[in-house]
């Protein structure tokens, strides 16, 4: 079946990769790349799918008093999320290329190849149980990758505060999981047709959206953030921020506002706030940052925030624009993050006061990084200003105190954008320690342009998305269900 | 007709006084083959329990546990009495206080 | 005929595009006078095709002189949408019309001769390649901008100017000033950008929709105060574009850019972006009086305080640059009272002399490598007499001296002012026309006459023929773009007719009382200048020390920088520096870190029983056994003995 392929593919060259020698280093590049490479070639026959067929499978799994199976699908609402996972780990996958040491690269290439599965498994998984396990076993490619590959010297600590932080996050998934369970005596979300009432269906959202909310992250869960953003690679860190950071709000699409209506509508008003807050403290804290992946780790609390603002604010334009900023989101923060690789590479620092001027030395980086801050700071016609300026029109329509509010992030957003584009290319030049600054290499610049290919395409036609992705009316009735909640709209 | 039945009181009284004992002598002693028989003495006090039970019930499951149990023992005993061979052998002496820490 | 509308609009569209994207990926691999070539191709074809494109409009019958155009065309199986999520659902739509038509015209034309200038004067610059293809991304998004059917495509081509300014005033990234002043337009141009989202926003929720069409059609059947709301949102896109009170200071400093750009974006085209939306959405605007009259008041205050700040500024582009602020304070005073023709009229005007008096300007800076300070120069019109007399038309033009093309538009807006029945706006207009013609004036003498040279370096005498040919044909221009409307034949507001569906009064009745007064005023203001500046004089230095205050008030361009800075910066990047610094690592940082250390504390107290003494476990094991047996006891016994009582 394609979707076992697609899945399990990227963990299959993994697995070839060990048997190749370590010093064989080329060789190893050249099979993750073809690994990675096919992987999303397969993927992209999901799109000849049409908009509301889904691929579907499933293999019962455990029989006994509570049921579940082995169920993984692609529709409407996964598509893109897969297409997602599949592009931004072509990229990472042929930026890890650069990985400097090159005894260790087998291991690092395959733990990439491995998130990419259990991200795969994630965005598939239409059982709870199965959901449940690739949540938790993302947590350990990630773990492995910044103990033993992170050449920062806080990338333990860091590793130890996304594992804790994530675990915990898990549990509070897993607890709610189980009280669920126990009432439906299935995971599988198919027959899930149990309309839970009262304190039960409340706690048990409450837990699932603490998980959600720690993974995005949201404020003021989000302490993880900045140090694992920080002391990662660049490959890892553009995975994590462009791919994992979607987990929990696709699993809010698919698993918690489906299941819990009730719930999501009565406790709208306290999630609307955690938005908001992590719009505009995401925003703020951007602002005064000086180090350059922090502050783009802090952007990202910003634009996500706006997707939560997005699905609780229960307007039908703003939730499936949700979906279309997650997938620009993703193309814009694993672009930014790859770029910003490149740089400190080249300059050796990550402070902004320390360096500058770069554009004059290195012109093509200077336009991909044009491209990418233009298309974080909200410009018309790039992609982040297309999911940014259709969830606010959908919002402003619900609840317009909360957009406005949010609004002011958008003019936040150009200045932050701005101190990082130009601190880094603009002004006088400046390189510490005399190093030369070297143009990008064709291999940075090609294993970017697809991403950027991505922001421009998504800035210029949303409507492309918008019709392969639920939109309220058709087959696919995630989002109608969930908005047509009665006495609420 | 039979001879006059021991009651079961007497049974449990004698292995509350052995496990009694077993732990009194466990938490006493620092020589490490004393305490394994102490730790003897306490796995006897509940065969005996089992047994004496098995047989105010007429019910074999309490006697089968006797066996896992002396089985068990056994087992339990050959490793303990080699690791304190092992611990002898190294540091000359066999007091439990000295081996706190776990490594060499 | 139908063929040509609906393909001449996407080839227009998209000419400047393939130029941009031509230099972009061909022009480093060939000559570098490639891409200036293909610069300049790309935008004549345009303007030669915009005017096919007028042409062919304006032979329509009247009522089919506003045409619609969607990609891909209504017959397509499957309709093409923007963005889709029904209800909501925004098309490719382009609408041409008069409005939009002249905007193009001057966009492509008046574009067209700058791009010709920059390959003279940007010739020595080694970003030759990369300035053309921003000028083309410039020209692209401005006309997607006019061109667009409705207010999504609109706030593209919106945002679009604004990354074009950006990119071009920040051209010279290796100046600190340049990249200060670039950062500073987009951070205002996105506050207007907010303002236009915000109001379409209220447009969707009021019309269900974002097209010209439906929301204009439906404005009527609207409450007035939801389309006050509307109208002040999408002044406030207005305001910062055009740079009008109070979002007009990133102006001047945008002068960091090279003259070219500020001829063509800071002068003639982008910055008038503002009046064009307002006279676009005029059916909103009909129907929102107090929204309108906002608009007229912020323009009037706009024109008089610009001209003000400009009578004692000393840098040549910025003297230019607060002439821009005014003369579009004009154009937003005259739709705002609701004379579209007239400030449409004066947008023309005005792009053809300020885009002259930007060229000389340039040709002057150039020629002295990069001196932009008057008081380094004078004594020029002998050196440079082409910069000279061009700048002189220039200045006449703006002054209202007929028959200039300036007098002729401001004066239909004085006229239509006081027809209107503003007399307080309309007095304002005038003694603003007076301070336009003294500081310019002041300037023309200040550079070209005034005694001799005073700067230190030698000008180069020469001006390439690529600079020469595009100033003298604007400098015509200037003189002749005026006689568009003469009395009894007013070509303007016929051609708008269709757009305002009759809501225009006609242009080009002179009225004596008011256009003297108007010429008069330009003439005490000449006359001022001349005593002061045209020759050696002791009034100036007297009068410099009786007005101190005044003029350090002017100087400072009433402080707005000062006040900003303190009001808005400052706190602004304090709170944002506090918050990383402290805030983040402290407090919310410091909660996580804080639960971390409650859980270590925990763990060591609980370790001190861990002693790895057998005999320590040993008894854990039997307090253990003996509280469960107790327990069980309890249950069994004590309940039990419980119940008995």
């Amino acid at each position: 079946m394609l979707i076992d392929t697609v899945i399990f593919l990227p963990l299959l060259t993994a697995l070839v990769l060990l048997l190749i020698p370590r010093a064989a280093t080329s060789v190893q590049k050249g099979v993750a790349l073809a690994g990675a490479l096919l992987t999303f070639a397969f993927s992209l026959a999901f799109l000849s799918l049409g908009p509301n067929v889904a691929a579907d499978q499933t293999i019962p799994w455990i029989s006994g008093p509570w049921v579940a199976a082995y169920h993984v699908r692609v529709d409407a609402l996964r598509l893109f999320f897969v297409l997602l996972t599949t592009l931004v780990s072509v990229a990472c996958i042929w930026a890890a290329f650069s990985y400097a040491h090159a005894q260790r690269l087998r291991g690092y290439l395959c733990l990439l190849l491995a998130f990419e599965t259990t991200l795969l498994g994630l965005f598939t998984a239409a059982d709870l149980l199965l959901f449940y396990l690739y949540w938790d076993l993302m947590l350990i490619p990630v773990f492995l990758l910044l103990t033993g590959f992170a050449d920062h010297p806080g990338a333990r600590q860091a590793a130890w505060s996304y594992l804790i932080y994530n675990g915990a996050g898990g549990l509070a998934l897993l607890l709610g999981i189980v009280a669920l369970v126990s009432q439906s005596h299935t995971f599988e979300l198919g027959t899930l047709a149990l309309r839970l009432t009262g304190p039960a269906e409340a706690w048990i959202f409450i837990a699932f959206a603490l998980a959600f909310l720690i993974k995005t992250p949201a404020f003021p869960f989000h302490s993880w953030m900045p140090p694992t953003y920080t002391s990662a690679p660049p490959p890892v860190v553009a995975m994590v921020s462009g791919v994992q950071s979607k987990a929990g709000l696709f699993a809010m699409l698919a698993f918690a506002l489906p299941l819990f209506p009730h719930a999501a509508h009565a406790f709208a008003l306290p999630l609307l706030v955690l938005a908001v807050a992590s719009v505009v403290y995401g925003a703020i804290a951007a602002m005064g940052e000086q180090d350059m992946k922090t502050l783009v780790a802090f952007s990202s609390l910003s634009h996500l925030g706006l997707v939560w603002l997005a699905f609780f604010a229960f307007d039908i334009t703003s939730v499936s624009a949700g979906i279309l900023m997650l997938v620009s989101h993703g193309l814009i923060a694993a672009a930014l993050f790859l770029l910003l690789g490149f740089i400190e590479e080249r300059v050796g620092t990550r402070d902004l006061s320390r360096f500058g001027g770069l554009a004059e030395k290195a012109p093509r980086l200077g336009v991909m990084m044009l491209i990418a801050a233009m298309a974080a700071l909200g410009l018309p016609g790039l992609s982040g200003f297309a999911g940014e300026f259709l969830i606010l029109i959908g919002s402003w329509q619900t609840q317009p105190v909360f957009t406005s509010i949010a609004l002011v992030a958008v003019v936040l957003a150009c200045v932050y954008m701005l101190k990082l584009l130009q601190g880094t290319m603009h002004g006088p030049v400046r390189v510490p320690d005399e190093r030369t600054v070297s143009e990008m290499r064709p291999r940075e610049a090609w294993l970017l342009a697809p991403l950027l290919a991505g922001i421009i395409f998504l800035g210029v036609w949303p409507g492309w998305f918008n019709d392969r992705t639920p939109s309220g009316t058709g087959a696919n009735t995630i989002v109608g269900a969930v908005l047509a909640e009665p006495g609420q709209r | 007709m039979a001879a006059p039945q021991i009651p079961l009181g007497d049974y449990l009284t004698v292995a509350s006084a052995l496990f009694v004992i077993g732990a009194i002598g466990f938490l006493l002693r620092r020589n490490p083959i004393t305490m394994l028989m102490a730790i003897e003495l306490m796995w006897n006090a509940g065969n005996l329990v089992f047994a004496a039970f098995a047989r105010q019930f007429v019910d074999m499951t309490g006697q089968v546990f006797v066996f896992v149990v002396i089985t068990v023992a056994a087992a339990e005993a050959a490793i303990a009495l080699a690791i304190v061979v092992m611990v002898f052998r190294r540091k000359r002496d066999a007091d439990v206080d000295d081996i706190s820490v776990m490594r060499g | 005929m139908q063929g040509f509308l609906t393909t001449a609009p996407f080839t227009i569209l998209s000419l400047p595009l393939l130029g941009t994207i031509f230099i972009a990926l061909v022009g480093p691999r060939v000559h570098r006078s490639v891409s200036a070539v293909i610069g300049n191709l790309s935008i004549l074809g345009a303007f030669v095709l915009t005017a096919m494109l007028a042409w062919t409009v304006w032979h329509l019958p009247p009522d089919a002189q506003v045409v619609t155009v969607k990609y891909p065309p209504a017959w397509a199986a499957h309709p093409v949408f923007w963005a889709h999520i029904p209800p909501l659902t925004i098309s490719f739509e382009m609408r041409i019309d008069a409005l939009a038509l002249l905007w193009m015209l001057i966009i492509t034309g008046v574009g067209f001769l700058i791009h010709l200038y920059s390959v003279g004067y940007m010739a020595d610059s080694h970003g030759y390649r990369t300035f053309f293809a921003y000028m083309n991304l410039f020209v692209f998004m401005m006309l997607l901008l006019v061109m667009a059917g409705n207010f999504l495509w609109l706030l593209v081509g919106w945002g679009g100017v604004g990354l074009a300014s950006y990119l071009l005033i920040g051209f010279d990234a290796q100046r600190t000033a340049a990249v200060l002043a670039a950062r500073k337009a987009l951070i205002m141009n996105v506050i207007g950008d907010v303002g236009i989202m915000v109001a379409i926003f209220l447009m969707y929720a009021h019309f269900g929709s974002l097209s010209y069409k439906e929301v204009f059609g439906n404005v009527s059947a609207a409450n007035t105060n939801a389309l006050d709301w509307i109208g002040i949102w999408l002044l406030l896109g207005a305001v910062a574009k055009s740079a009008q009170l109070p979002l007009q200071t990133w102006l001047p400093d945008a002068m960091e850019g090279p003259t070219p750009v500020s001829a063509l974006i800071h002068a003639a085209t982008m910055v008038t972006a503002g009046v064009y939306l307002i006279a676009r959405a005029h059916p909103i605007y009909d129907h929102a009086p107090f929204a309108a009259m906002t608009v007229a008041v912020i323009g009037c205050a706009t024109a008089f305080f610009a001209a003000t700040v400009g009578t004692v500024q000393y840098d040549i582009k910025r003297v230019l640059a607060y002439s821009t602020m005014s003369q579009i304070g004009y154009m937003i005073l005259a739709v705002g009272v609701g004379a579209y023709a007239a400030g449409t009229f004066h947008f023309i005007t005005h792009a053809f002399f300020k885009a002259l008096l930007f060229m000389a300007a340039g040709i002057v800076i150039h020629n002295l490598d990069g001196e932009q300070d008057v008081r380094k120069m004078g004594g020029l019109a002998k050196r440079m007499p082409l910069a000279f007399w061009t700048f002189l038309i220039g200045t006449l033009a703006i002054s209202g001296i007929p028959p200039f093309a300036g007098f002729f538009s401001k004066d239909a807006i004085f006229d239509q002012l006081l027809t209107h029945g503003h007399p307080v706006l309309w007095a304002f207009a005038v003694a603003t026309a007076l301070l336009t013609a003294y500081y310019m004036f002041r300037l023309l003498f200040l550079t070209f006459l005034s005694g001799d040279y005073r700067g230190t370096r030698e000008p180069h005498a020469a001006s390439s023929t690529s600079m020469a040919v595009p100033t003298s044909i604007l400098a015509v221009l200037s003189v002749i773009g005026g006689w568009l409307v003469l009395p009894g034949h007013d070509a303007i507001s016929a051609k708008l007719e269709p757009v305002f569906a009759g809501a225009l009064p006609e242009m080009g009745g002179i009225n004596a009382m008011v256009t003297g007064i108007a010429i008069a005023a330009a003439l005490v203001g000449i006359a001022v200048a001349w005593a002061l500046y045209g020759r050696a004089s002791q009034a100036r230095t007297k009068l410099r020390t009786v007005l101190s205050p005044l003029r350090a008030l002017l100087l400072n361009a009433y402080y707005f920088d000062t006040i900003y800075h303190w009001l808005f910066e400052v706190p602004a990047l304090t709170v944002a520096s506090d918050v990383a610094r402290y805030v983040e690592p402290d407090g919310v940082g410091g909660f996580t870190s804080g639960v971390a250390g409650a859980t270590t504390k925990i763990g060591d107290v609980m370790r001190s029983w861990e002693t790895g003494y057998l005999r320590r476990y040993g008894l854990t094991m039997v307090i253990g056994m003996v509280l469960v047996l107790a327990f069980y006891l309890y249950l069994v016994h004590g309940a039990a003995a419980v119940g008995m009582k």
